[in-house]
C-alpha cells in the first residue's frame, strides 16, 4: 500500500478527528450540566475515530481491532458506492453531481423554484442527459406544472419567490 | 388479548377510513409505495422522506394512511421486477430472486407473482396481527419505565443498530457519536439556554430533522444515481403473466412455509436494525434446509418466493412494534416515518402508545389493507408496472431533486431548510462512499433529545448519584443488554477462531 493511498484512506476519519476536538473545545463555553452530555459523546467519538485510524495500519494492534469490529483481520476493503468494493467513481464525477445540486440550489435562491425548476430540468437533461431541447423542456415545464398544482392550488403552499424577486429566505 | 382502548381506537380509524377520505389516501400511499419499491435505488426511505412535506397539510390520521398505504406496498413493489427482470427493486428482494426469476424464465412468471401477491398481502396481515396482539402489552410495560430506563433504553438501541452494521461496527459506533452531537445543537430542553449555534439564530431550535432525512436519503440518493446513470434494464423480457391462480393456490397449499415465513419477519423485524434483508434471506434459508428437496432451489421452487416474500411484509408490523412503543426506529424506513409522527406534533414512544392509540390503529390498518390492496393492483397491471424500469434515470434525477427541495422548503417556508436538505445530501453521500452506516447517524438525530433528558432527570432525581442506573432492576438489565450487544462481534470473533483452530487441528 502506498503513503498517499494509505492518507487518502485515512483522510475521512482525520476530518471527523479535527470536527470532534472543535466539538468538544466549543462545549466547554456551557455550564458543566449543559456540556456533560455532548462533551461526553464527542469524547467517545473522538476515541472512537482513533481506534479507527489505528486499525488503518498494518501492525499487530491494527489487525487485532480490524478482527474484532470487522470480523477479519485483512485490510477494510476499498469502500464504494453502497460499499460495494471497487465500485469507486472518478472525483471529477462526484463533483459533476453536486455541481448540478449546487447550481440548482443558487438558481432557486436567486430566482426561486418556479423559474429554476424548468432552467435546471432543461439544462440537465439536455447537457447532461443528451435529450433533444424539446423533451428537456417539456419535462421542465411539466415538472413546474405538477408541483405548482400540488403546492400551490392543492395544499396552499407558497413556494420561494427568489431573492431577485424580493422574497427571503 | 387487544384491551378496550385499542379496540376503542380500532372503531375511530375504521370510521376515518371510510367516512373522512382516508380510503383516497391508502390508495394513494398504495400506488406511490408501488411505484417506489418497483424502482431499484430509491425504496421506502426515499418515498417516506419525500411525502413527508407533503402530508404537512393533512390531518395526522390521512397522513398515517398515506404513510402506511407506501409501507405496506413497498415490499411487494420490489418483488415484481425480481421476479420479471431479474432486478430486486429493494434489497429484501434479492431473496425473491433465486426461485423468482428462474420461474419467470420456464414461462411461469404469472404463477411466481400470484404466490408473491398472496404471500405479501398474507405476510402483512400476520405482522400486523402481531404487532396489535403485542401493543396493549407494550403499554403495560412502559409504564414501568422511568428516565434512568428510558435512558438505558435508548443506549441500548444505538448499540443494537451500531453493532447490527455487519463487519462495520466501529463506523456504526462513530456514526451513532456524530449523529447525538449533531442532535445536541440549539435549545437545551433542560437548562434552557443555546448550545452550539456559533452565532446563527437559525440554529436555536436545532439542525431540522426533516430536511436532514431529505437529504439524507433522498438528496443522497440522487448522487447515487447521478453516478449509476443508464437505465434500470434495457429491454424486460416478453414475459407472460398468466396462471396467477395457481400462484396464489400454492400459499394456501404451503401455509405451513407461509406462517414460518410471516413469524421469521416479524421476529426479525422486531429487532432494531436487523432488517428485512436478513429476515427475507433468513426465510429463504430456513425453508430451504427444512425441505425434502433442497435441490429444487434456486431452480424454480415456488416456496422459495412464498417464504421471503412473506417475511418480508410481515417485517413491517414487527418493526413497527420498538419504533411505537419506544420511540426507537427498527429500520431506515420507520426512521423516516418517526420524522412524519413529529411533523405532526406527536412524540414517538410511550406517550404516542398511551394518547394517540387511534394514529397507531390506522396505520396498522392502511399497511394491512395496502399489503393486500399493492398485490391485487400489482398483478392487473405487472406487466406495464415492470417498464417502469425502462425510464432512464438522467429523468428521475431532476425531478426528484426539485421534488426534495420544493418539500424541503415547504415545510417551514424556509431556504435555510432546503441548504440544510443540501448539506445533509452530501453528508449522506459521503457516508455511502467512504462506509459509513447511514442509519446509526438518523437514529442518533431522533434518541439525542431522550438520551439527554433522561439522564438528566436521573441525575436530579438521584441527586447526582448516578449508581441510579444501575440500582433499578429494569435499568441494570437494559445495562446488561447493552454490555452483550457491544460483546458480539467479541463473541463472534472468538467462535471464528476456535473453528479456525479445530479445523487446523488434525
Amino acid at each position: 500500500m502506498t503513503e498517499r493511498r494509505k492518507f487518502a484512506d485515512a483522510v475521512p476519519s482525520l476530518v471527523l478527528l479535527v470536527v470532534a476536538v472543535f466539538y468538544c473545545v466549543a462545549s466547554f463555553q456551557y455550564s458543566p450540566s449543559a456540556r456533560a452530555m455532548p462533551l461526553g459523546v464527542a469524547t467517545l467519538a473522538l476515541v472512537l475515530v482513533l481506534v479507527d485510524l489505528i486499525s488503518l495500519g498494518e501492525g499487530r494492534i491494527s489487525r487485532i481491532i480490524r478482527r474484532i469490529f470487522q470480523g477479519s483481520g485483512a485490510p477494510a476493503p476499498v469502500p464504494g458506492l453502497d460499499g460495494q468494493a471497487g465500485q469507486r467513481f472518478p472525483p471529477a464525477r462526484e463533483l459533476a453531481a453536486f455541481g448540478w445540486i449546487i447550481a440548482f440550489l443558487l438558481l432557486a435562491i436567486a430566482l426561486g423554484f418556479y423559474i429554476a425548476i424548468p432552467i435546471y430540468v432543461t439544462a440537465y437533461l439536455r447537457f447532461y442527459g443528451g435529450k433533444s431541447v424539446l423533451v428537456a423542456a417539456a419535462t421542465g415545464l411539466g415538472l413546474v406544472a405538477a408541483l405548482y398544482g400540488m403546492f400551490e392550488l392543492l395544499l396552499g403552499y407558497e413556494v420561494f419567490e427568489g431573492l431577485v424577486f424580493g422574497d427571503i429566505m | 388479548m387487544a384491551d378496550i382502548a385499542v379496540i376503542d381506537a380500532l372503531q375511530i380509524s375504521l370510521s376515518a377510513l371510510v367516512g373522512s377520505g382516508g380510503a383516497f389516501y391508502l390508495l394513494l400511499g398504495t400506488i406511490v409505495g408501488l411505484v417506489f419499491g418497483i424502482i431499484p435505488g430509491l425504496g421506502g426511505p426515499t418515498a417516506l422522506a419525500l411525502l413527508i412535506p407533503l402530508t404537512f397539510g393533512l390531518d395526522t390520521t390521512a397522513a398515517m394512511f398515506l404513510a402506511g398505504g407506501i409501507m405496506g406496498a413497498i415490499p411487494f413493489g420490489g418483488s415484481v421486477t425480481a421476479i420479471l427482470l431479474n432486478t430486486p427493486g429493494t434489497a429484501p428482494n434479492a431473496a425473491t430472486v433465486f426461485d423468482g426469476y428462474p420461474m419467470t424464465l420456464q414461462g411461469r412468471a404469472g404463477e411466481a407473482l400470484g404466490a408473491a401477491a398472496a404471500a405479501s398481502s398474507l405476510g402483512g396481515i400476520f405482522g400486523i396481527l402481531i404487532l396489535f396482539a403485542t401493543l396493549p402489552l407494550a403499554r403495560e410495560i412502559i409504564l414501568l419505565f422511568s428516565p434512568p430506563e428510558f435512558f438505558m433504553l435508548a443506549v441500548l438501541g444505538l448499540c443494537a443498530i451500531a453493532v447490527s452494521s455487519d463487519g462495520k461496527m466501529l463506523k456504526g459506533l462513530i456514526a451513532a457519536c456524530f449523529g447525538l452531537m449533531i442532535a445536541f445543537v440549539g435549545y437545551d430542553n433542560v437548562g434552557g439556554g443555546v448550545r452550539f449555534d456559533f452565532g446563527f439564530d437559525y440554529l436555536w431550535d436545532g439542525i431540522p430533522l426533516i430536511p436532514s432525512l431529505i437529504g439524507l436519503f433522498a438528496i443522497a440518493q440522487i448522487v447515487s444515481l447521478f453516478l449509476a446513470g443508464g437505465s434500470i434494464t434495457d429491454n424486460p423480457s416478453a414475459v407472460r403473466v398468466s396462471r396467477v391462480g395457481d400462484g396464489v393456490l400454492a400459499v394456501f397449499r404451503n401455509w405451513g412455509t407461509l406462517l414460518r415465513g410471516s413469524a421469521i419477519g416479524a421476529l426479525v423485524g422486531a429487532v432494531p436494525g436487523v432488517g428485512g434483508t436478513v429476515a427475507a434471506f433468513l426465510s429463504y434459508s430456513v425453508t430451504v434446509q427444512t425441505s425434502k428437496e433442497p435441490e429444487t432451489f434456486g431452480k424454480g421452487n415456488v416456496l422459495g418466493v412464498i417464504a421471503p416474500e412473506a417475511s418480508n411484509n410481515a417485517r413491517e408490523g414487527g418493526s413497527l412494534i420498538p419504533t411505537l412503543a419506544f420511540g426507537i426506529p427498527g429500520s431506515a424506513e420507520m426512521a423516516v416515518f418517526l420524522g412524519l409522527l413529529v411533523l405532526h406534533g406527536l412524540q414517538p414512544g410511550p406517550s404516542l402508545l398511551l394518547n394517540h392509540m387511534d394514529v397507531i390503529t390506522s396505520l396498522m390498518l392502511s399497511i394491512a389493507i395496502a399489503s393486500v390492496l399493492a398485490s391485487v393492483l400489482c398483478l392487473m397491471v405487472a406487466r406495464k408496472l415492470a417498464l417502469i424500469t425502462l425510464i432512464d434515470v438522467n429523468f428521475l434525477v431532476p425531478i426528484i431533486l426539485a421534488v426534495s427541495l420544493v418539500g424541503a422548503y415547504a415545510l417551514k417556508s424556509s431556504m435555510y431548510d432546503v441548504i440544510v436538505a443540501v448539506v445533509f445530501g452530501a453528508v449522506g453521500y459521503l457516508m455511502i462512499r467512504f462506509d459509513y452506516p447511514r442509519l446509526p447517524l438518523v437514529i442518533a438525530l431522533f434518541l439525542g433529545e431522550i438520551l439527554e433528558v433522561s439522564y438528566r432527570q436521573s441525575m436530579m432525581i438521584a441527586r447526582g448519584d448516578w449508581t441510579v442506573f444501575f440500582t433499578r432492576p429494569l435499568s441494570l438489565g437494559l445495562f446488561v443488554l447493552i454490555v452483550l450487544s457491544l460483546s458480539v462481534p467479541f463473541i463472534r470473533y472468538l467462535l471464528r477462531r476456535r473453528a479456525a483452530k479445530r479445523a487446523v487441528a488434525p
